[in-house]
């Protein structure tokens, strides 16, 4: 018998779901555990008590990932860098089967195909990807639910409309940010004439109930003012507005890269703004529900930037990246050729050059891993490791502190500049009992400083060595002076 | 229009024109500060403005003529269609369209079989054949339409008396006459001085009116209006003429490219009268693409604007003042929209290539007079035809600014006398095959332009002002729709019109956003005085520090003066000087970051104005230097990275309300700081972006007690830079209160043996000198190992400096140890400092403005 083209249909999403696994887990473990992704270690290794209070006190998201990653700790029994980034890294392959999913369910085979591609290639799935934290699995639950609310309408099937319940409310307990998303989705079921009051409602009520349960804990965060450390950086500038626009662009790669920005905030904002006005896609009923899901999180998190709180972070619109994929491969797969190939084409070469600049040495996280595995390497019974810089520099040490150093050292203490790390306690005694010293800062310490500091404790660096990433790491040793 | 809607016309119409009046007489105040760009483009605005005031006067009451009695008995009438190489199917539908008009009539098909280069008239013979209508054709006299119609009104002179209609119809080839076209126009001819009467026109457009054919404004304001001054002219179709009336003027005027406009000026000139139809009478096709359209309007402007330099309606005689002025609008509105061009390329001036178009940190006021003035004529256009019509029309003239600038001098080249040749035979390419044309390509090339320059602007925002950026998106998201229509096919027209469109309007919400975040300034940040101050103190006031009238003010910094915040502000080792300024240093990063309200109490007390040196890095412990501290430090300034941080300074700076100096980023064009020349890719345009961005932020949060001062580095010290590199880095009169010098006598065994006071300062003294500022020695000292040479040097400076550089009205002493010397006044050049100290010269009172 002939074989035709048809059954090998399954063949290329297959191969994306192949190219997003290989992607996603290549060099999984090659890159330093990230400050946050640390706080979810923290958060997450203990037993439930010691959970809750983690996440009620040091962190702003709903507790759902971190039970995730206990139950996972406990199963798997190990907890190095690949181990507590698998999950994320099966979630990422689930999404993109998930973003192939609802671009074929809106505007057929070839638009969730370029969409699941796109997703393939994204530098923010890559990241949460790749990441500890709960952005991906709150990306996956999104979509699963917006796709699972348009199949409900299309089957008038109340299993459909149940399972986009169930997404939606795992959203909503894996992260704030799914409001940004849920608020349209909710809206665009209760105008969904072809299913049954009752389950609009339900639905309705299920996303309410979960917002409801999480609203005091989410208070109690907010409290905490874990937020007020990004203000430095989370303010709407150019630059954030560009990476706000371009969110499925945006990757590890903190600075530069303003052009391919730009490309990759086109190619967006012009994926939604066809796919919303433009004649061609009239008669495609979800669009609005498309559009505004990749919209609504964007203008929400910059406008309460520009008029309230400082949030212009991508990690709070990733949410809407599954979404403007997804819109990016309708509008690919119906437009006119040309605009097509320009579209896809910009949105290829605004993520090949993040993806580049984030696997490149400044790209990586900051490598706090060599640098304490440098010091574990010379390191010598009664040494002292003192952090110094910036806030969370201490994170990503207790973590490698306690995976690197020797058995029996005390935890790694973090202070905000050198002085006052010199006249710490533990330095200092440190110092009377001659034992060398260890010193991680970032950003590198000014020479003339380190050597007046360490003159008062009447030690000398002895070697120094500065580690590269996103933010450079440098690593000094210090001794006590030889007698003159 | 109703009568609610015409009133708030007319209130939108005063306010427009009231608030144009206010912002170009702003305008007019900034202009000495910018150069010729600025007043080319203050002059477009003008030109444009007095065209709004004139059209606001002409256009004030429209009027609404009644429909029309019956057509007078026995009322003939001839229906002319020209055929100047139209399609032979379009041909057809418009003849039978003509056969059905009810009205007893005779249709002629006028032919001139050598137009466009149409080799088509044997068929359109036949056609008429096939009809049975009379084809009058010629393959001589004048080429166009008003020969072919003037012909036709030879041609049927010939028949004997009493056949030849008494009225004609002109009729384009591609309008498809309604039935009742005689009904509705041959009515108004009861009376006998009606020359010609025009009616609306309307066209079928199937994929919307991206190009704006219908002129709603034309046809629903502009032309009622004319009607009313019985100044309405023909606008070549759909329109009856009195034969009687075209004889007297010997037919069809045949002076310009096209006979409609003139021959209605010429029939007014004779006083005759015209009435003008809002309704259509037929319905044609128009020009589908963007390149077919700049043609057609090409020849109409060039057509109106040759009347307007060789037959102006001002010199006319026979006109009335009204009928005169309607002219002058019509013929010279074209001239206005030329101007347009300006607007177009200003903004790619600005961000490409510099030009300055508005007054430092005068974005705010200029948005906010711009928007009142703007946005009136906006409500006006809407309340007149809508939203989308006024848009269109907005949109258009932009587009065409460049296609009627070519049009002014193609106008003066056409001398009176001579005949003008048409582009096409004076025909309008209708098919919508024609996507590119010469006329489009500059209009292509802006938009391109305009997008690259958006981007441009957003990656680096520190060259571009924030409104010109904004204005910029404005104009590409105008050029878009008429620029997309390349074709008649709508999908991709409309994509791409989307496609630049979105990112345009985008781009400008997040720029916009961007300013709102960063610079919640207050639209205007005139200085706010209390009408009534109860009792004016210098707090209230938030006064700054102005220089003195006489004498120069003395400080110092010194370890008892700068010392931490905790440590209490003494000026005893100075004593008996009266010290006015009191220096410190604060870096970005530290524990001591924030302003100090302990330290700044401390100053308050002594009388004293507190100076700090605000340092963009981490102070280095024992190093005056560390370059490469901070790569991208002044970058990140000017975009926004440290708004926050900047802002907490201000609102503590207004807070403490006394005056106080701030020394920001000094001595930049040495090669030591983050912030220096040539250090990390430091550009003089971030630098002084930077500077302006947290001027503004000061500003804005009404620290006004702030004085700012621009401080380098002196020459004599060999830095890197040359000296007229230094003028590159400074930020503006507006931005600057007082420029500082930094220098020091780094004694005899330093480099270069001793520095005298007259060879560390002189030269950037004279450079400085320019700025036109009052003069601080912000910096000044000698090194205390030179035992011999230091009282000398003290003595030097505290007596010869009001003869010596007479500009200088405030000297900081550095009093204390520097990592590389020792500047501490001692023994004999300490008494020496404090005996000069106390000359009344060096104890002015402090002077404080606002």
């Amino acid at each position: 018998m002939p074989v035709t083209r048809d059954e090998y249909r399954w063949l290329p999403p297959v191969l994306v779901l192949t190219t997003a696994a290989a992607l996603f887990g290549l060099h999984l473990g090659s890159s330093s555990l990230f400050i946050d992704e640390v706080y979810s270690w923290r958060a997450s290794r203990g037993n439930l008590a010691d959970l809750t209070g983690a996440v009620r006190y040091s962190e702003v998201t709903p507790p759902l990932y971190y039970l995730i990653l206990h139950a996972w700790l406990s199963v798997s029994g190990g907890d190095s860098e690949a181990l507590l980034r698998a999950p994320s890294v099966l979630c990422g392959v689930a999404l993109v089967g998930a973003v192939h999913w609802l671009g074929r369910l809106v505007a057929g085979r070839t638009a969730g195909l370029i969409a699941a591609a796109l997703a393939t290639i994204s530098p923010i799935v890559l990241l949460y990807s790749q990441q500890v934290r709960a952005y991906v699995w709150v990306m996956l639950a999104l979509t699963i639910a917006v796709a699972a609310a348009i199949q409900a309408t299309r089957d008038r099937s109340w299993r459909w409309t149940a399972t986009a319940a169930l997404a939606a409310v795992c959203a909503v307990l894996l992260h704030y940010t799914s409001l940004l998303v849920l608020a349209p989705l909710v809206a665009w079921m209760c105008c969904q004439s072809e299913l049954a009051g009752r389950w609009r409602l339900a639905f309705a009520a299920g996303v309410g109930l979960a917002v409801a349960a999480v609203a005091p804990l989410a208070i109690v965060q907010m409290a905490q003012g874990h937020h007020d450390s990004a203000e430095t950086y989370a303010s709407l500038t150019t630059f954030n507005a560009l990476r706000l626009a371009g969110t499925p662009f945006d990757g590890r790669a903190s600075g530069g890269l303003m052009l391919w920005r730009e490309i990759g905030a086109v190619v967006v904002i012009d994926a939604l703004a066809l796919l919303a006005l433009s004649d061609r896609f009239r008669r495609m009923r979800e669009r609005w529900l498309i559009v505004m899901c990749g919209l609504v999180p964007l203008l929400v998190v910059a406008t309460a930037s520009a008029l309230a709180q400082p949030v212009a972070l991508t990690r709070y619109t990733a949410v809407a990246a599954p979404f403007i994929l997804v819109a990016i491969g309708i509008v690919a797969a119906h437009a006119h050729r040309v605009l097509a190939i320009v579209l896809v084409a910009g949105a290829v070469v605004a993520s090949g050059a993040a993806l580049v600049a984030s696997q490149g040495e400044h790209g990586q996280n900051p490598d706090t891993r060599a640098a304490v595995a440098m010091a574990a390497a010379g390191w010598s019974k009664g040494d002292v490791v003192a952090g110094i810089g910036l806030l969370g520099f201490d994170g990503a040490l207790s973590y490698y502190g306690e995976k690197l150093l020797p058995p029996g050292t005390p935890p790694v203490s973090a202070f905000g500049t050198l002085d006052e790390a010199v006249a710490a306690p533990s330095v200092f005694s440190a110092a009377e009992r001659r034992s060398r010293l260890w010193l991680l800062a970032d950003p590198p310490l000014n020479p003339a400083q380190l050597r007046s500091a360490l003159s008062r404790l009447s030690y000398e660096a002895t070697a120094t060595q500065v580690f590269d990433g996103n933010a450079p790491v440098q690593l000094v040793r210090a001794e006590p002076m030889a007698a003159p | 229009m109703t009568r609610r809607r015409l009133l708030g016309a007319r209130a939108a119409a005063l306010a427009a024109v009231g608030g144009g009046a206010v912002y170009l007489l702003w305008r007019f105040g900034e202009l000495p500060q910018l150069g010729m760009t600025m007043t080319i483009f203050f002059a477009a605005e003008l030109i444009n403005y007095i065209a709004l005031v004139v059209a606001v006067v002409l256009f004030w009451t429209p009027h609404r003529r009644p429909p029309a009695a019956s057509p007078p008995p026995g009322a003939t009438l001839d229906v002319f269609i020209p055929v100047c190489g139209e399609e032979v199917e379009m041909v057809r539908a418009t003849l039978s369209a003509a056969l059905a008009i009810e009205h007893p009539h005779r249709t002629m098909v006028l032919l001139d079989s050598r137009m466009a280069g149409h080799e088509n008239w044997q068929e359109i013979l036949d056609l008429c054949d096939a009809y049975g209508v009379r084809c009058l054709m010629r393959a001589s006299g004048p080429r166009g339409k008003a020969g072919n119609l003037n012909a036709a009104l030879r041609h049927t002179d010939a028949y004997p008396r009493g056949i030849n209609a008494e009225f004609i119809v002109v009729l384009d080839a591609d309008h498809l006459a309604l039935p009742d076209l005689g009904e509705r126009l041959l009515g108004y001819f009861a009376d006998p001085a009606i020359a010609f009467v025009t009616s609306r026109q309307s066209f079928r457009l199937d994929n919307g009116d991206m190009l704006g054919h219908q002129e709603a404004l034309f046809y629903s304001a502009i032309q009622p209006a004319k009607d009313r001054d019985n100044a309405a002219f023909s606008c070549g179709n759909g329109v009856a003429y009195r034969r009687a009336a075209l004889e007297e003027l010997g037919g069809f005027s045949e002076w310009n490219l096209v006979e409609d406009l003139h021959t209605s000026f010429e029939l007014h000139a004779r006083g005759w009268r015209s009435a003008y139809v809002g309704v259509p009478v037929s319905v044609g096709t128009a020009p589908a693409t963007a390149a077919e359209m700049a043609s057609q309007r090409l020849r109409w402007a060039t057509d109106s604007l040759r009347m307007f330099f060789w037959d102006n309606p001002l010199l006319k005689r026979g006109l009335t003042l009204r009928q005169r002025l309607h002219y002058l609008h019509t013929t010279g509105w074209y001239l206005v929209a030329a101007a347009h061009l300006v607007f177009l390329i200003s903004p790619i001036a600005s961000i490409l290539f510099g030009a300055q178009l508005l007054a430092e940190g005068s974005e705010a006021t200029y948005g906010l007079l711009l928007a009142l003035y703007l946005g009136p004529v906006a409500l006006l256009l809407t309340l007149h035809v809508g939203w989308r019509a006024a848009l269109r029309t907005a949109q258009l003239q932009t587009y065409l600014a460049p296609v009627f600038a070519l049009a002014v001098p193609r106008a003066l080249f056409m001398a009176p006398r001579r005949r003008p040749r048409a582009l096409h035979g004076g025909v309008t390419r209708k098919s919508g095959q024609r996507r590119l044309s010469w006329l489009t390509t500059f209009q292509h090339t802006v938009l391109a332009l305009l997008l690259v320059s958006i981007g441009v602007a957003i990656a680096q925002p520190e060259i571009a002002s924030w409104a010109v950026v904004i204005w910029a998106c404005v104009l590409a998201g105008s050029l878009a729709t008429p620029g997309s229509m390349l074709g008649h096919h709508h999908d991709v027209t409309q994509s791409l019109r989307i496609a630049v469109t979105a990112p345009a309007i985008a781009g400008a919400v997040l720029v916009g956003l961007t300013f709102w975040s960063t610079e919640p300034v207050t639209a205007v940040s005139a200085p706010k005085v209390a009408t009534k101050p109860a009792a004016p103190t210098v707090a209230k006031l938030r006064l700054s520090l102005a220089p003195p009238r006489y004498g120069i003010y003395l400080g110092v910094f010194h370890p008892a003066v700068a010392g931490p915040p905790s440590r209490p502000v003494s000026v005893r080792h100075h004593a008996p000087a009266k010290l006015r300024i009191l220096h410190r240093f604060q870096a970005w990063w530290g524990p001591d970051r924030f302003l100090s309200d302990k330290w700044l109490g401390g100053v308050a007390r002594h009388g004293a104005v507190p100076m700090i040196s605000w340092e963009p890095w981490l102070k280095p412990k024992s190093s005056a230097a560390a370059p490469n501290q901070r790569p991208g430090i002044v970058r990140q300034i000017a975009t926004g990275r440290y708004d926050l941080y900047i802002r907490r300074w201000a609102r503590d700076a207004r807070a403490y309300s006394k005056p106080m100096v701030i020394r920001l980023m000094h001595e930049m064009n040495g090669s030591w700081y983050p912030w220096s020349v040539d250090i990390n890719r430091n550009t003089p345009a971030q630098f002084k972006a930077a500077w302006r961005r947290v001027h503004r932020i000061f500003r804005a949060a009404g620290a006004t007690n702030v004085s700012w001062v621009f401080s380098v580095d002196s020459f004599a010290g060999g830095t890197p830079t040359s000296r007229d590199a230094i003028r590159k880095y400074y930020p503006g009169s507006r931005y600057v209160d007082w420029v500082g010098l930094s220098g020091f006598n780094w004694s005899r065994s330093a480099n270069g043996g001793v520095l005298t006071y007259e060879r560390v300062f002189r030269r950037s003294y004279e450079v400085v000198r320019g700025f036109g500022k009052p003069i601080m020695l912000s910096e000044l000292g000698t090194a205390s190992v030179d035992i011999q040479s230091a009282p000398t040097w003290v003595r030097d400076v505290m007596r010869s400096t009001p003869k010596r550089f007479p500009r200088v009205k405030a000297i900081v002493w550095y009093d204390s140890s520097h990592p590389q010397r020792d500047f501490r006044l001692r023994g004999t050049a300490l008494r020496a400092w404090r005996a000069h100290a106390q000359r009344p010269i060096m104890r002015p009172a402090l002077r404080l403005r606002r």
